[in-house]
């Protein structure tokens, strides 16, 4: 068997599938993340999602919507993951992921949309709130660690979170209805 | 619907409930009722989390970039890399970086031929399990129709009444309403709630099922389970013996236990504890349900082999008897002593062919036949056991043992069918006999722009469900479609429907049975057993 490595349109298409990886992997996981809304089940799924997209990438038609077709094998995963998190409490009946999975493909560019927006609403909450919202979405943190860091006991914390997150989704939706005006 | 203020104010709450993994399943419930009726209510469902996920991406940004600083500027710009997720995207990266390389390096011949592209079938399409039995069924949701194929992550819903659900692997699970099942594959289920009763045959000891407060595999056997809506589930073994893993509020399992016959444990979150009214349970659960069944007509063509001299293997129908070639030495060797009686002994010359009028129809078959493949076979002996046209288009079905090491286990059963290719991970040359069972179902859903949506392949050895060591379906036809030597419908034994590589297979060949329908595993398992096909009457009574 000819095992030549550098076979031209081979490393193309891998080069091609690393960039689409890079640029959309936040919307991939973005989709898995409304279909299983448990940060590590979510991870768990975008990396078999990621084999798969690698095992499967012959399929894609370049020129094609790659975050479409993408999140279609992502969804494919979640029903195959179904077990995994079916012990989690935040499992959802498969009649309901199918019609957020449909919503979720739907608004994919209206969710590209609103994060470049978050971006700027961030900058415009108050420090203190951005520090408490920033920490309890780090890596490896949660409520308790953002309540404790930011001197707050956790129902609070609780409370102040849901006003942040109301607050920035207010601010975004302000923000693209005036991007769309102008 | 549309969503007056007090219902967004509850949807908000419940979001962020969700999304703080502190909702209860009382607000999941409601949760669930919103998104089900609500576009609106799945826009602003979809908006509130994916605001989640994107903040999780901003955090890890700071924390990467500067974990104590605020934001600089008035815009923070992404990394080229999605940082915020270190380890698992830098496995992702690595795997896509692993098996891209490691693809070039294995199929380098066939992507520099470009005749041939490989890629794994999608599963989800697939079917696991079918409902074989009902009575009185009312459903949640889309009703389920006897005989209909069942796939998996797909969840079972029955508000009341008795289904009768078969596993491909054989494991038969008697479900009784109000109940719900999700499917995760031919081998395992998770039971969310409700009764479960589930028929292990020796065949598929493994079956697994699970729920939040215990996993169960099957030892060979009969059991219950019974999930309330509290998250506790009681476990009954009616025969045999199963092994139970309990598992605690953070999904920690706890050391399994064996239950044998006759005993019943309660598992909760809070621990394990004894069966109340155990006895009275148990008697209720060993009622025997009389479902209507699936059934259709299956038709057998059989080939037994017993002649002891000719060129002739009758078969069970007129006009399907296999005429013996390709020996020049004559085919004094040709009829040996076999599983059962004679068998027709292959010498990797010697083949046979049978007429079979309507063969390459694109419809559900099954074949089953004892094989004993010598331990000193060699790759030349890998000839076709049996192969048949498939369609006009130059296609065939070719059923033999595999001998790409770099396609699955060498030795194991392999199927081709069409595009489609199937190798099991039981090594086959071990000079005895194994019965072998192979299911072809046409896929219903078609690749995009033809008609051929491809074919399921399942495969049976000595009566167990093959795992696949290798699956794939090739995208594109090959360049040069071989002809087929002529139009007739020919059942081809002992080589491959294109003869032009003169590859024969070496071994015997006892007792072949060939189905118009996509067999069962008890119907398999019967004709392994029995020799002859099932009845309904028969398959009812097990």
């Amino acid at each position: 068997m000819n095992s030549e490595p550098e076979n031209p349109s081979a490393l193309d298409r891998s080069k091609q599938l690393m960039r689409l990886m890079t640029q959309h992997q936040r919307r991939i996981f973005g989709y898995i993340y409304t279909l299983v809304p448990d940060r590590h089940n979510a991870e768990d799924i975008l990396q078999e999602t990621s084999v798969v997209i690698c095992e499967k990438f012959e399929q894609f038609q370049p020129g094609t919507d790659f975050v479409a077709w993408a999140c279609q094998v992502a969804y494919w995963e979640v029903r195959r993951a179904r077990q995994k998190f079916a012990r989690a409490r935040v499992v959802f009946d498969q009649e309901v992921v199918d019609a957020v999975a449909k919503t979720a493909a739907e608004m994919i560019p209206e969710v590209s949309a609103r994060h470049e927006a978050l971006a700027q609403c961030l900058q415009k909450l108050h420090t203190r709130d951005r520090e408490l919202i920033l920490t309890r979405y780090e890596p490896g943190c949660g409520v308790e660690e953002a309540a404790q860091r930011s001197g707050r006991s956790l129902e609070a914390a609780y409370k102040a979170l849901g006003r942040i997150r109301k607050l920035l989704h207010d601010c975004v939706s302000n923000q693209l209805s005036v991007e769309g005006a102008a | 619907m549309s969503l007056g203020d007090p219902e967004l104010l509850e949807l908000n709450a419940l979001c962020n409930a969700l999304v703080d993994g502190v909702i209860t399943g009382a607000e999941r419930g409601r949760l669930e009722q919103l998104l089900q009726g609500s576009d609106e209510a799945r826009r602003f469902y979809v908006r509130a989390l994916t605001l989640s996920s994107s903040l999780m991406q901003y955090a890890g940004e700071m924390q990467a970039e500067a974990p104590d600083a605020p934001l600089a500027g008035a815009r923070i710009v992404r990394p080229p890399v999605w940082v915020w997720l270190p380890g698992s995207l830098a496995a992702a990266a690595a795997i896509v970086l692993a098996f891209w390389m490691g693809w070039i390096k294995d199929h380098g011949a066939s992507v520099a031929n470009r005749t041939e592209l490989v890629e794994a079938a999608p599963d989800g399409e697939e079917g696991v399990a079918r409902l074989s039995g009902a009575k009185d069924c009312r459903w949640s949701g889309a009703a389920i129709q006897p005989g209909e194929d069942l796939h998996p992550g797909q969840q079972i819903k029955l508000e009341s009444g008795f289904a009768e659900i078969t596993f491909d692997c054989g494991a038969q699970v008697t479900l009784e309403g109000p109940a719900v099942l999700d499917l995760d594959s031919a081998w395992e289920a998770v039971l969310q709630r409700g009764t479960l009763k589930a028929s292990v045959p020796a065949e598929a000891v493994g079956f697994r099922v699970s729920n939040p407060s215990v996993n169960v595999v099957d030892l060979g056997t009969e059991f219950s389970m019974v999930a309330d809506d509290a998250g506790a589930t009681e476990v009954f073994v009616l025969k045999g013996a199963v092994e139970t893993t309990a598992l605690d509020n953070a999904g920690r399992e706890a050391r399994p236990v064996v239950l044998r016959e006759k005993q019943a444990r309660r598992f909760a979150r809070a621990g394990g504890s004894e069966v109340r009214d155990r006895d009275s349970k148990f008697e209720s659960l060993m009622r025997k349900v009389n479902f209507e069944r699936f059934t259709r007509p299956v038709n057998y063509v059989h080939w037994s082999f017993n002649e002891t001299a000719g060129e002739l293997a009758a078969a069970s129908i007129p006009g399907f008897e296999a005429k013996l070639e390709g020996a020049p030495d004559g085919l004094a060797n040709a009829h040996a002593g076999g599983h059962l009686d004679r068998a027709l002994r292959l010498d990797g010359e010697l083949f046979a062919r049978a007429s079979f009028p309507g063969i390459r129809q694109r419809v559900s078959r099954t074949v089953a036949f004892w094989m004993n493949v010598p331990e000193d076979a060699s790759l030349p002996d890998a000839g076709a056991i049996l192969a048949w046209p498939l369609g006009n288009a130059g296609r065939s079905v070719t059923i033999g043992w595999n001998r790409n090491p770099t396609q699955g286990v060498l030795g194991a059963l392999r199927t081709d069918a069409g595009r489609g290719s199937i190798v099991g991970s039981a090594a086959l040359r071990d000079g005895h006999w194994h019965h072998l069972a192979i299911v072809l179902s046409p896929k219903t859903r078609g690749e995009q722009g033809e008609n051929d949506g491809g074919w399921q392949l399942r495969q049976y050895v000595d009566g167990r469900l093959e795992t696949a060591s290798f699956k794939h379906t090739s995208r594109r036809p090959r360049v040069s479609p071989p002809e087929l030597p002529s139009t007739e419908d020919t059942l081809w034994i002992g080589r491959a429907v294109d003869d032009a590589s003169g590859a024969r297979f070496r071994g015997m060949l006892d007792e072949l049975f060939v189905a118009d329908a996509a067999l069962t595993p008890q119907e398999i398992r019967h004709l392994m057993r029995e020799n002859k096909p099932a009845t309904a009457e028969i398959l009812a009574a097990q």
